[in-house]
């Protein structure tokens, strides 16, 4: 690339101005440009770092979704294992009840007293067994209320599986994109390090360094008018004479610097 | 006031009286198995408790129990019946009251008879008709 053309490219970036300020604004515009670059870069490494958290995370979710599923499966599955037992414990009560209509019946045939606690006997299991089988039709209504449920815990498990597993797809096309990305910021970079005259470090310094030299310039013009400039001449004073040395030392390097080319 | 000890039976739509020294016990309903020729009430034949007992229809109930009955040396089910009460009730002219409500007594032997007449009738009216 030609110099006029990095001149021709820089001047579109750059506003107009005298000789001085054209070369402050042109190290400005750089310092941006490579302050942008440099922003960019970290932003996108930090998309990639995200995207491969969030897949992580994604698969830590997949074992907890498949968790859920296979309780809800387990439990839905259950309801046979529990008819089971609350069928034998029906047919215990129902017999137990005969029992207690036997021994009324036996009490009935014996005259009093044998035959009167015989059948007290008898009242009391045969309503205790009545209450019984009442409490397992309540049991057994309750367990079929919540059978569909379990099931239906099962298939909104498979939808969020579903809905899930889209994402993941999503989270690693994100990924895919991200990283296409660092590799343009990263192509951009060379592109702009091509035409460029300045290294890219150099005029994030630079770019830097003027910023705290505005900052200090804009600062020390607020502090007051005419009026009160030996105030803050002599408050400054202390301050600002090793600032001078060090400004002097930077020109006097400056001018040392063109002497010799 | 007299007192009767046996079983209070639900029939459907009526509630029937049987005395302690006809009611023998309450199993659990099994499978009747049907014999031709039989007359109704009776309905078949059941095994029950290492007994073939004839199965006397007495009532519309499904019931989950059968009550046998000693029956002239033979066993008798009764069937379509509920048992609601065991025990003593007063005496009434037919049976007694339970809970307010008259329960005639059931005639058991008298059943047993209507059947047996009722498979003599069809055997004799079978021979008629053999000869014709």
């Amino acid at each position: 690339m030609t110099g006029d053309t990095k001149r021709s490219w820089l001047g579109m970036l750059k506003s107009p101005g005298d000789v001085g300020e054209d070369k402050r604004g042109e190290a400005e515009i750089e310092g941006g440009l490579w302050k942008a670059h440099h922003q960019a870069q970290e932003g996108a490494t930090q998309l990639v770092e995200s995207s491969a958290q969030i897949l992580a995370s994604a698969a830590r979710q997949q074992a907890i979704i498949d968790g859920i599923t296979e309780l809800a499966r387990n439990a839905a599955s259950r309801g046979p294992e529990i008819e089971e037992p609350l069928e034998r414990i029906t047919i215990a009560l129902d017999r137990l009840r005969l029992v207690a209509l036997n021994v009324g019946l036996e009490g009935a045939r014996l005259v009093d007293p044998a035959g009167r606690a015989l059948m007290n006997v008898a009242d009391e299991v045969r309503g205790h067994s009545e209450r019984g089988g009442e409490a397992l039709q309540d049991l057994r209504s309750a367990i079929e209320d919540v059978h569909p449920a379990w099931e239906q815990v099962g298939r909104r498990a498979d939808e969020l599986r579903d809905t899930h597993t889209a994402l993941v797809s999503q989270a690693g096309r994100q990924q895919a994109v991200a990283q296409e990305v660092v590799q343009e910021v990263v192509t951009l970079g060379q592109h702009a390090r091509a035409i460029s005259d300045t290294d890219p470090e150099t005029a994030l310094v630079l770019a830097q360094v003027g910023e705290h030299a505005r900052g200090l310039i804009q600062a020390l013009g607020s502090l007051g008018g005419r009026a009160r400039r030996e105030l803050v001449r002599s408050a400054l004073g202390p301050s600002l004479q090793p600032l001078l040395r060090v400004l002097l030392d930077v020109a006097k390097g400056a001018k040392g610097d063109k002497s010799a080319e | 006031m007299d007192h009767r000890g046996g079983i209070v039976l639900e029939t459907g739509g009526a509630y029937r009286f049987l005395p302690a020294g006809v009611a023998g016990t309450v199993v659990p309903t099994a499978p009747v198995v049907p014999v031709p020729g039989l007359a109704a009430p009776a309905v078949g034949l059941v095994l029950t408790e290492d007994r073939v007992a004839t199965v006397l229809q007495v009532g519309s109930l499904a019931s989950d129990h059968m009550i046998i009955c000693e029956i002239h040396g033979g066993s008798v089910a009764l069937a379509g019946a509920r048992v609601v009460a065991t025990g003593v009730f007063p005496a009434s002219e037919e049976g007694v009251i339970w809970d307010g409500v008259s329960a005639d007594e059931l005639d058991v032997l008298a059943l047993t008879l209507e059947v047996e007449a009722a498979i003599w009738r069809a055997g004799g009216l079978g021979q008629d008709e053999r000869h014709e």
